[in-house]
Formats: structure tokens, C-alpha cells, sequence
């Protein structure tokens, strides 16, 4: 299992079925993560997980004409995530924050950080997560690839399939209203 | 220059992007303008927000789960996800092969049923109340009897059947000739 990533895609587009559950066990996280971000809520994040892995493998045969995987990878999660985000369009999640003191008190007593910590940062993610979740999708997802993945623009528009000129303007826009919905959170730290 | 184009690269300034040269002109800009260097810090603090921004762990043990879910919807099943697209032409094809087969055993039963009427088994208890009825010769003379393969059936009896037949529908078929039959012991007397 410590093969490299093109050593597994070779042998994947080989046919061999183990190399791709070594792509699985490396890239699941990456996905998982990028999805909750995306659509905030642990059971979007893992039919996301799913699907984007199911789609890869009946995708196997393209594989040998990608340069790079990761993108690959993370276009077909997001485009996943993208087309639940538009089927989700006008159902809040907001009601998942119900439980949420219990949670945090559950949170609270398992980690290192202090209390005040904990609950400051979980109030700060929230906070980012409601933001993050007035955006249309492909704004919300160009902000994500971009301020929170680390992912450059040139990426983003491989990622995306879209020209450069339009990251940067979803970007610029989705920043704007982030600014103006968190503007409280950014003067109070003033 | 104005203030709307040194805002215009705030954006590329904060990703650090610009070209050294305009890179000081922006800067040079900020320095006497308030309210452009409000713009600024505040889109430096939403990058340093977002670049904080993560999502909880999910359960303990739900990676190798979901592996071994992705396993089994994949190199588990190569069938099911090798041929998608024909999965639901498949399905097409058996729901209109079915609707095929319930239609000719529709048509058997009917023909069969109606064999069964016709034939001296089905008919017995009908032949033989009619045989052992002492008033069934004046039934015969006023035309109120039907000869059928050898049965003899009322007229009134027939229609009845039939309206039994399209009610209970022809799976009923047996039990819709039994029951007649128990129902008109009475009319075969007279």
C-alpha cells in the first residue's frame, strides 16, 4: 500500500482491482472533507465519498490520459456535490443546528483545547458554514477550492472546466458577499 | 488611478499575484486611502477565516467502513457499474416483458375458464341438479335454457357468471364458479 499515486493509477488501468482500494484509502479524506465543506452535513459528505469513487472506477479506462489525478478527482466530486447542492437549492440545513449546544458539550469533554476555546472555534465554523452556504454553488465551490483547499486559480478552472477569467470573478463576488454576511466576525477582529 | 481600480486588485494583492511594480502602487495607494485599506484588511482577515475553516470527524471506524462500501459498489460488483447505462434500459426491457407475460396468462385463464364452463366437469353439479330436477323439462320448453357442451346453464345463470367474471376478474375465476354455483342451488331446484 505504499505505492506511489501514478504507480497505482498504472496498475489500476491495468486491471488491477487492489490498486484501486489504494486509491481509496488515500484520497477518501480529501474528498470527504472538500464534500462537508461543500454541503455541510456529514450524510451529503459521504454519499458524495461514494459516488465520486463509484464514477472513478467506471471510469478506469480514461485514467491513462490523465496527467493529474487530483484535479481529476476532485472535479468529479465536486460536479457530485455541485448537482446536490442545485437538487438541495431552498432546503435550508439550518434545522440541523437544533442540537447543537448538546454536541458542543460532547465536543467539548473529548478534546484538548479549553472550553472557551472549543466553543469560540465551533461558533466561528458555523458561522463560516451558514455563509458559505448562501452562495450559488459554483461561487460557494470556487471559494472553497480556492481560500479554504489552497487550490490556485489555474487549478480551480481545471478543476471547474471553466476559463480562469471566471474563477476570478466568482471568486471576487463570492468574497464580496462573504464580507458583507461576515462583516461583524471581520470588524470585531479588528 | 482611481479608488474603483485600486479595489479591483485587492483581490490579487491578498493572493499575491501582482507584479512587484503594481504591487507598490497599490500599497502606496492604501496608505493614504482609509477606505481602500478598510477593503483590504478586511479581505485579509475573510482569507485568514476561511483558511481556518474544517469540518468535525466523522465516527470512529467510518473510513474503513466506507471503503469497504466503495469496495463492494465497485470491484465487489464490477457488473453493476461497468454497464450503467443498460441498467435501465435492462429494467425497461423485464417491467415490458412482464406486462407480455401477465397479458398471455390473462388470455390462458380466460380460455381455460372458459373451457371448464363448457365442459362436462365444470358443468356436473349443474347437469346433474338439472337431471334430478323434475321441473327442468318445463324450464327447457320455455326457452329459458341453454344447451352448452353438453351442460345446461340458465340464461339468467350465464349473465350472472359473466358479471361475476368482470368484477372478480379472471384469477377469481375457480372461486367465482364455485360460489355461483353454491348460489344457485336454490334456482336449480325450482
Amino acid at each position: 500500500m505504499n505505492d506511489s499515486v501514478p504507480e497505482l493509477l498504472r496498475r489500476f488501468a491495468d486491471g488491477d482491482a487492489e490498486a484501486f482500494a489504494g486509491l481509496v484509502d488515500r484520497y477518501q479524506k480529501k474528498v470527504y472533507y472538500l464534500a462537508y465543506q461543500m454541503l455541510g452535513n456529514h450524510l451529503d459528505a459521504d454519499e458524495v465519498v461514494q459516488e465520486t469513487f463509484v464514477r472513478i472506477y467506471r471510469r478506469r479506462k480514461e485514467l491513462s490520459d490523465v496527467t493529474n489525478f487530483t484535479s481529476f478527482l476532485v472535479r468529479v466530486a465536486t460536479n457530485y456535490a455541485i448537482d446536490l447542492l442545485r437538487k438541495q437549492k431552498g432546503h435550508s440545513q439550518l434545522d440541523e443546528l437544533a442540537g447543537l449546544p448538546g454536541e458542543t458539550q460532547i465536543e467539548l469533554a473529548r478534546q484538548v483545547k479549553t472550553p472557551r476555546e472549543l466553543y469560540r472555534e465551533k461558533v466561528l465554523m458555523e458561522e463560516i458554514r451558514r455563509a458559505l452556504e448562501t452562495l450559488p454553488p459554483r461561487q460557494r465551490t470556487t471559494a472553497l477550492l480556492h481560500d479554504v483547499e489552497g487550490y490556485s486559480k489555474a487549478e480551480v478552472a481545471q478543476i471547474l472546466e471553466c476559463p480562469e477569467a471566471t474563477v476570478r470573478s466568482n471568486l471576487h463576488i463570492a468574497r464580496k458577499k462573504l464580507k458583507a454576511i461576515l462583516k461583524k466576525r471581520l470588524s470585531a477582529e479588528e | 488611478m482611481t479608488c474603483w481600480y485600486f479595489r479591483s486588485l485587492v483581490d490579487d494583492l491578498v493572493d499575491h499575484e501582482l507584479p512587484l511594480s503594481l504591487e507598490n502602487a497599490v500599497r502606496e495607494h492604501l496608505a493614504v486611502c482609509s477606505d481602500c485599506r478598510k477593503e483590504y484588511d478586511q479581505s485579509v482577515r475573510l482569507k485568514a477565516v476561511l483558511s481556518e475553516f474544517s469540518v468535525p470527524e466523522p465516527e470512529p471506524g467510518y473510513w474503513q467502513e466506507s471503503a469497504a462500501l466503495i469496495r463492494a459498489l465497485t470491484i465487489e460488483a464490477p457488473a453493476l457499474v461497468s454497464v450503467p447505462a443498460e441498467i435501465g434500459q435492462r429494467s425497461r426491457e423485464r417491467r415490458s416483458f412482464y406486462r407480455s407475460l401477465a397479458a398471455v396468462a390473462a388470455s390462458l385463464t380466460l380460455f381455460f375458464g372458459s373451457l371448464m364452463i363448457d365442459s362436462p366437469w365444470g358443468n356436473t353439479a349443474l347437469e346433474t341438479a338439472a337431471i334430478q330436477s323434475p321441473e327442468y323439462p318445463a324450464a327447457t320448453s320455455t326457452a329459458t335454457a341453454r344447451v352448452m357442451g353438453g351442460g345446461y346453464i340458465l340464461e339468467d345463470e350465464q349473465a350472472l357468471i359473466a358479471r361475476s367474471v368482470l368484477l372478480v376478474g379472471t384469477p377469481g375465476m375457480a372461486f367465482t364458479r364455485t360460489g355461483m354455483l353454491g348460489a344457485m342451488g336454490t334456482d336449480q331446484k325450482h
